[in-house]
């Protein structure tokens, strides 16, 4: 339910094409059906909203009561009428340390509303992760169909034509083809795009980075590679380590285990002692994964990430394929 | 075979873009040396040279002229460089020859650098041919015929050619007889004719002695891939063969005469060279920096009176140059040596930074060979190079201990001194005394209604008046006094006859009274006046010599005074003394710690507003860390300036689905790729391309 927001003023502000009440209606409709499970959606970063005011729309979500809720910050595309009404100075849009500030709202609100921060944009109640996107972010293969629509098959990840005839262009010429995969003349992607969408896409989830699979997959050299940078992150709080089977957390008794973290509650992290249990995990061939820190980490992803990448020069790579 | 009679050998001395190049061309066509049509501007063979119209190397060719007297007669151009910092080359060149070409572009009339290398030339007695380029009419045929003139213009933003207000400027100048002018032009071939006989009947011979030992002037050397180094010589006295040992007087090396002919202008091996001739030797060594410019070389064994004038190379502009990847660092060091092997006037030491890693600190002439040295790096080697802010060698006075100041003092020591070739060498853990700048004498003419503003530039950036003169134009027409922005009334035609009287700041050298000589000239002109367009050089031109610091002229002063005087200004420079100078250390720290590639020796009084320029230049450019930076400028050990960079907190893509994948890939990537150009600066992430601007004066 692309709810947005709970203010009326700002609804208005934006031209969005519903009114407050018609938030409560739909609401009201949607519990009243009794569905399994339904999604609520709020833009954080909106024009003239306050942190106040962003309080009260994150309250009323949860007091809505959806199974699953995605909090997205406003990005103002070139060439939008956003654009052009909301840049430059004395723009109403949010400055940088109040959409950090509503970022960290949304993660402390929600979860203690019960919610899991297991991407990014989305908080889910346990059960209730969404099926469809984990396809995306888990690198796993899907059809798509219709205008715009993206698909990733065959290795191949394509897109197809947005407009109407493009698209019935681009449908006759497929189906003259013979059909079967589409953009069959693209290239498979390399190895090499594979290992930077899988660091890309797993460090967007709270479950994270999983390194002995990485390291089985792509090579001892591309863990290796990554792991002093990652050190670096650990000590800057920016990363943490992912405890795993139940039984190290057995073997460590009943006293928290000092430098791994669970995903509920604080932990003492020692950075350098978890590096340790890091390398040795790994060693062992023991699974282990890092993440990004909420709010910390998920702010700085793009940094984070591309730092990252920047371990992996040619050299690296090659010796992954 | 050619006796030393029937050998001429002569330069052309002219200011950058006077149509030198465009002479020589015609010269050697003319002679048959070259065949007509061939590549313009042959002697400038380097890219960098075509590309900027400027000689940088000195090369000659020997060019056989048949005379009416009906014998063959040698005639050997030297070509010599064209722009100031390689005035000590010219003055080797002109070493080699016993006359010279004087050519002065009738559409810009005298310029600075002419007047240097013309007292260069008069230094040596060297017998004088002025030549008017491109004349319009002949002034001393003055009334009998205008000749018609397509005006072919090298730069055509200055006003088309005033032969008369030249010729003048000339005869007012360099005391020559405005009937001896010739008047040429190179491009239609105007003029040529009469202007080899001219070259033989007034240039005299070179008056060496066959009969004495081998002496060599070494006057160029370059590299040549396939055959080593290659000199330049003229034999002054007795005769070179191919297979002579030769020595050279300033080291004592020897080497071995391999191959010895002259140049026509492509070399040609002719196994000896006689009494007065001008060619080349291969003495097989690898280093060009062993054949030293000006030296004197003789058959080994058999020592001779050196020539005079040789000068070891003094560089007077460093800069440190530093690859700007890390692992470049192997490719830079090689093109940097490439590039030294025909340059031998580059001086290379190693050196590291804290800031940029491992590099080298290069020494140079002055900031133009700097500037086309770090073109033909970036040109012929493609290497991306950071280059700090060109420093100059300052010298440092320490005060040591008082104890051991006075035991000194009472031993008539003098104080100990450092020199710096970089600013990181700057003594912080030492109480410095006194700081001593290397000064430049500089000439600069510049018409009269600039005047002031240069005036106010040079005393802007620390210069010393030396002199000033009128050096006058044309007549009358300039009468218009302006009284420029210092409120000083700057000498019009009026007061020039005032000054004729009275040679107080006239610039009397060598006999030549250029004020008394303009005056007249103004009045032998007078009938030009009308006929003559008005503009560039219908005003009065000043000539003005300072002393300037030598820093200034590695930082942007010859640009500002370009654009103060709307690109008119003409300007030279010689080295001059050391001086003692009121400097700062001014530092640039980061989070409290200095940023060692950063630091430089500003005027103390200037420290401050310098200080807060740059961290507020700093902060512009760099990108936001993680962390909170907090940059600060300190100058002489105090804070004078601080600017706070707030962390960086946020940078996520919110949304990334199915169809975003890629495409976020992508920016990933390329966000990645601005991290590996990162340099580490003070402990801060900083673009490789950002340094220059963070090193800019």
């Amino acid at each position: 339910m692309g709810v947005q927001s709970f203010q009326e003023d700002l609804l208005k502000a934006c031209g969005r094409s519903h009114s407050l009440a018609d938030v409560y209606a739909a609401i009201e409709a949607v519990t009243a059906t009794g569905l399994p499970s339904w999604s609520l959606d709020l833009i954080s970063g909106l024009p003239g909203l306050s942190l106040q005011g962003w309080q009260h729309s994150l309250q009323q979500a949860v007091a809505a009561g959806p199974d699953h809720i995605s909090v997205y910050d406003l990005q103002v595309e070139e060439g939008t009428p956003f654009a052009r009404w909301f840049s430059g100075e004395g723009s109403p849009l949010p400055k940088e340390p109040e959409a950090v500030a509503m970022f960290e709202a949304a993660s402390a609100t929600l979860t203690a509303a019960g919610y899991e921060h297991y991407e990014i944009s989305n908080y889910a109640k346990p059960g209730h992760r969404s099926k469809h996107n984990q396809v995306y972010w888990q690198c796993q293969p899907y059809y798509a169909f219709g205008l715009g629509a993206a698909s990733y098959t065959r290795g191949r990840r394509f897109s197809r034509p947005r407009g109407m005839q493009e698209y019935e262009a681009w449908v006759k010429r497929f189906v003259q083809g013979g059909a079967g995969c589409p953009a069959a003349e693209l290239p498979v992607e390399s190895k090499e795009e594979q290992l930077l969408d899988v660091i890309m896409l797993s460090l967007r989830l709270s479950d994270g980075l999983a390194l002995q699979q990485l390291q089985q997959q792509y090579g001892q050299e591309t863990v290796a590679a990554l792991l002093p940078t990652i050190q670096g992150f650990l000590q800057q709080g920016l990363m943490q380590v992912l405890p795993c089977d139940a039984e190290d957390v057995q073997q460590a008794g009943d006293a928290i285990v000092p430098g791994l973290s669970g995903s509920s509650g604080t932990v003492e992290v020692d950075a350098d002692a978890a590096y340790m249990q890091l390398c040795d995990r790994l060693q062992r061939g023991k699974d282990v994964s890092v993440r990004l820190t909420d709010p910390a980490g998920f702010l700085l992803s793009n940094d984070v990430i591309s730092e990252l990448f920047a371990q992996l020069d040619s050299r690296t790579l090659s010796k992954a394929v | 075979m050619f006796p030393p009679e029937r050998i001429r050998n002569f330069c052309i001395i002219a200011h950058i873009d006077h149509g030198k190049s465009t002479l020589a061309d015609r010269l050697m066509q003319l002679t048959g040396a070259v065949p007509a049509g061939s590549r313009p501007q042959y002697l400038d063979k380097l890219q960098v040279e075509r590309e900027r119209g400027i000689t940088i190397k000195a090369q000659t060719a020997s060019l056989v002229y048949r005379h009416a007297d009906g014998h063959d007669y040698l005639l050997n151009l030297i070509d010599t460089p064209g722009h100031v910092d390689f005035s000590y080359e010219v003055s080797r060149s002109l070493a080699a020859c016993q006359g010279a070409l004087l050519l002065v572009d009738a559409s810009q009339g005298v310029q600075a650098q002419t007047v240097a290398n013309f007292y260069l030339a008069f230094e040596q007695e060297l017998a004088l041919l002025p030549l008017l380029n491109k004349t319009v009419a002949n002034f001393y045929l003055a009334f009998e015929q205008e000749l018609a003139l397509l005006p072919l213009l090298n730069k055509v933003d200055l006003p088309s050619a005033d032969p008369a207000a030249v010729a003048a400027q000339m005869a007012a100048t360099f005391d020559v007889v405005p009937s001896d002018v010739l008047a040429v032009s190179a491009k239609t071939g105007l003029g040529l004719r009469e202007l080899l006989p001219a070259v033989v009947e007034r240039i005299p011979p070179p008056a060496g002695q066959p009969s004495q030992p081998l002496r060599l002037l070494l006057f160029d050397a370059f590299h040549d891939e396939y055959r080593g180094v290659v000199c330049l010589v003229a034999v002054v006295d007795g005769r070179l063969r191919a297979g002579d040992k030769l020595a050279a007087a300033s080291s004592g090396s020897e080497y071995e005469a391999l191959e010895v002919g002259i140049l026509a202008p492509e070399p040609h091996p002719t196994g000896e060279l006689l009494t007065g001739q001008v060619g080349y030797v291969i003495p097989g060594i690898k280093d060009v920096k062993a054949a030293r410019v000006g030296d004197t070389w003789h058959l080994a064994r058999q020592p001779v009176e050196p020539l005079p004038g040789f000068k070891p190379i003094k560089p007077m502009v460093f800069a440190g140059l530093y690859p700007a990847s890390a692992d470049d660092y192997e490719g830079l060091a090689a093109a940097i040596e490439r590039l030294g092997l025909n340059d031998a006037s580059v001086t290379v030491k190693k050196e590291t930074s804290d800031a940029l890693g491992a590099g080298f600190r290069c020494g140079f002439l002055g900031p133009l060979h700097l500037e086309v040295f770090l073109t033909r790096l970036q040109q012929e080697h493609s290497a991306d190079v950071i280059s700090t802010a060109p420093t100059v060698p300052y010298e440092v006075e320490l005060a040591g201990d008082p104890q051991h100041q006075q035991q000194q003092q009472q031993q008539g020591k003098e104080k100990q001194r450092l020199v710096l070739e970089s600013v990181a060498e700057y003594p912080r853990n030492q109480k410095v005394s006194a700081i001593y700048e290397p000064t430049v004498l500089a000439t600069i003419i510049v018409p009269q209604q600039y005047c002031g503003a240069v005036m106010k530039l040079a005393v802007a950036r620390r210069g010393t008046q030396l002199d000033y003169s009128f050096m006058g134009g044309s007549s009358s027409s300039s009468s218009s006094s302006s009284i420029d922005s210092a409120g000083n009334s700057s000498a019009s035609a009026a007061a020039a006859d005032e000054h004729a009287g009275s040679s107080s700041s006239s610039s009397t050298q060598d006999g030549v009274d250029v004020l008394s000589a303009a005056a007249e000239a103004a009045d032998t002109g007078d009938s030009s006046s009308s006929s003559s367009s008005a503009g560039f050089l219908a005003s009065d031109r000043v000539l003005l010599r300072y002393q300037l610091p030598l820093a200034e002229l590695a930082g942007d002063f010859y640009s500002k005074l370009k654009s103060a005087t709307q690109g008119y200004a003409s300007f030279d420079y010689e080295e001059g003394p050391l001086r003692p100078a009121d400097l700062t250390l001014l530092e640039l720290l980061v989070n409290g710690k200095a940023v060692d590639a950063l630091g430089r020796l500003v005027p103390t009084g200037d420290a401050v507003r310098l200080g807060r320029a740059l961290t507020a230049r700093m902060r512009t450019l760099l990108d936001r860390q993680q962390y909170e930076v907090v940059i600060q400028a300190s100058a002489g050990g105090r804070i004078v300036a601080r600017e706070t960079m707030k962390a960086l907190r946020k940078d996520v893509t919110a949304k990334c689905y199915g169809g975003d994948v890629s495409r976020k890939r992508k920016l990933l990537q390329k966000q990645k790729e601005g991290k590996k150009r990162l340099r580490q600066l003070g402990g801060l992430s900083v673009p490789a391309e950002v340094f220059p601007e963070l090193l800019k004066p």
